[in-house]
């Protein structure tokens, strides 16, 4: 029992070294942006995760909820002169606001019905930001986000500004983690495996599925204010129907309904692009072929397989082991 | 002014209807609507356009857009669907919303982001009646939209593979046991589908320009009227797409040119907030 503990916190110690020495030996900043832009996507990997993979709603408007929180992040801002804590807030407070907006028609539907609702509020919400001039600035969108500052402690390079985000992303898994053991897990799933027999048994699916969306939504909504302040420029082109589709395929890439899949995912998501760069124009095309590939070979995901494929190996050593002792 | 935008509405709505036909289609034979149909409406126009601009008749290349995005629905059924038939819906879905970013991203290597002129077949001279202008565009498409409906309505009642088409996807086990080829006649039911997009995407481009992007919004209002109507049903995809297209052009007259695209959206909301089975149908389907 001590040895699994001593064990665990071995890990937790590893994991923490590899998290600070990562900024320290990358070469320069367009990997660093990456790197960023990773966690990011691992947040928004985590929403859907927690909606599509452990509620069994499927949204295609995640991007709209992105959008809303990096708008809101921007506006309180550039306009109200706030810093980051009171954006962050602001982002939160709005974007769960649109997540229960959201979540009343979306209760009455499933499947590809819930698809497009999604799809269609994440147009919808593009529309907004395109066409409100005076609050949005249109196409142009918003410039001049300043960067956070704490006492004085400003995260103005990517590499300082890493950790902050770097707090958010292991706030959000753990978070996750601690919610898919509750009650509140424990009803979610339920409701994805068999929405009737989880009425029947007592879980009031109307405000757990109300629940979902919100949580989904804010986590969005944290990732949208973290992008905004790190990219310092929002415009609706950033939060398009193909975020939506990535975000998507991060969760799914990774492995829905599984706490590290969408960890996986970022990293695959984001590096992919980066790395199919030498085909040029073609690489987008590529990228979506790689990742219909992967949905079609690999139904439930990649971590799953990874998961197999690493027990397959241990459960051959132990084997290995006890031959030889034998 | 409101006749002039009931007729606009009219036309866009036709073409509209036109989609959400091959929308409904899928929906019945596979229980899932097919996110990559306005991308295939995309990829058929643009490639008539592309044998337009090398100098091939007009018609003669619209057949050839037509053929080819025929060819690509099928496709899309043999190498994609048929292999994730048998897993989850989920992934189904995931799969069309795949195949549609690939198609949009091909589209715009090939054709570029910028809009592009998309001659049309039908005359430029204004009819007449009285005070109002009609063009014979306008009502060259309404009739054509209207033909091919009315002529799938035989097709699905009256032909004998239409038959088997209408009966394979709305009871495919009692369909296999009768003898029908379930697995072809879906197949055939993608090749049609994507052949009338190409059909509609080729009359819409005249009136919005050719371009890239016009998948995604005229793909949605596609599924948004075809559910409006009741999913499965012609007429009521029809009916769904005549509603959407007058709401849009009043909406559009009346209230704000800018959020023309927004108002469709706001339809579908409320529609699936009130009536999620749609106008036509009376029976809740278990899909929803």
């Amino acid at each position: 029992m001590a040895n699994t503990k001593n064990k665990k916190l071995l890990m937790i110690l590893i994991l923490a070294a590899i998290i600070i020495i990562i900024p320290v030996l990358t070469p320069n900043m367009y990997i660093m942006q990456i790197i960023n832009m990773i966690c990011i996507y691992i947040i928004l990997g985590t929403s859907i995760n927690v909606l599509t993979g452990f509620t069994g709603q499927l949204s295609l408007g995640q991007a709209a909820f992105f959008g809303i929180g990096a708008y809101t992040a921007a506006l309180l801002n550039t306009r109200a002169g706030l810093q980051f804590i009171p954006c962050m807030i602001g982002s939160v407070l709005l974007t769960a606001l649109f997540g229960v907006v959201l979540a009343v028609p979306a209760l009455k539907v499933k499947g590809s019905y819930l698809a497009l609702l999604t799809m269609g509020f994440g147009e919808v919400v593009r529309i907004v930001m395109i066409n409100w001039t005076p609050v949005t600035n249109g196409t142009a969108g918003i410039l001049g986000i300043e960067s956070p500052v704490f006492f004085g402690f400003a995260f103005d390079t990517l590499k300082k500004y890493y950790f902050l985000i770097m707090i958010f992303v292991i706030a959000g898994i753990v978070y996750q983690n601690v919610i898919l053991h509750t009650r509140t897990g424990r009803a979610l799933i339920a409701i994805r495996e068999d929405n009737e027999a989880a009425e029947l048994t007592g879980i009031n699916v109307t405000t757990y599925k109300i629940r979902a969306f919100v949580l989904s939504a804010v986590y969005c909504g944290v990732a949208g204010c973290l992008y905004a302040m790190m990219i310092k420029y929002v415009s609706p082109d950033t939060f398009t129907n193909n975020v939506s589709s990535v975000i998507l395929w991060t969760a799914i890439v990774g492995g829905f309904g599984t706490v590290l899949g969408p960890i996986l995912g970022g990293v695959i998501m984001q590096v992919l692009p980066e790395a199919l760069r030498f085909l040029g124009d073609w690489r987008l095309v590529v990228y979506g072929a790689i990742l219909l590939v992967v949905i079609l070979r690999f139904p439930g995901g990649l971590y799953p397989y990874i998961e197999k494929f690493i027990e397959n190996r241990k459960a051959k050593k132990g084997a290995a082991g006890a031959a030889g002792r034998g | 002014m409101l006749f002039q935008q009931v007729l606009n509405g009219l036309t866009n709505g036709s073409l509209y209807a036109l989609m959400a036909v091959g929308v409904t289609m899928i929906y019945k034979s596979l229980g899932m609507l097919n996110f990559a149909h306005g991308d295939t409406m995309m990829v058929g126009t643009f490639i008539t356009l592309t044998f337009i601009q090398m100098g091939i008749p007009f018609y003669i290349a619209a057949l050839m857009g037509i053929v080819c995005a025929a060819v690509l629905g099928f496709l899309l059924e043999r190498i994609i669907l048929r292999k994730v038939k048998f897993s989850s819906f989920v992934n189904l879905l995931i799969a069309t919303v795949g195949v549609s970013y690939v198609l949009r991203n091909t589209g715009m290597v090939i054709w570029g982001t910028s809009p592009q002129l998309f001659p049309s077949m039908f005359p430029e001279k204004l009819i007449q009646i009285g005070s109002f202008n009609i063009t014979p565009q306008s009502i060259g498409i309404i009739l054509i939209s209207l033909a091919i409906i009315t002529g799938l309505h035989l097709f699905f009642t009256r032909v004998k593979v239409g038959k088997c088409m209408q009966l394979a996807s709305s009871d495919a086990e009692g369909a296999a046991m009768m003898g029908v080829n379930v697995t072809y006649m879906r197949f055939l039911t993608f090749g049609i589908s994507a052949g009338l997009a190409a059909i509609a995407g080729i009359m819409i481009a005249p009136l919005t320009y050719a371009r890239v992007d016009m998948s995604a919004t005229i793909g949605m209002k596609a599924f948004a009227a075809a559910i409006l109507g009741g999913i499965g049903n012609l007429w009521g995809a029809l009916l769904g797409g005549v509603i959407l297209g007058i709401a849009e052009a009043v909406g559009a007259a009346y209230i704000s040119t800018a959020y023309r695209d927004a108002f469709s959206f706001i339809i579908l909301f409320i529609v699936l907030f009130v009536k999620p089975t749609g106008l036509l149908n009376k029976k809740i389907e278990n899909k929803l």
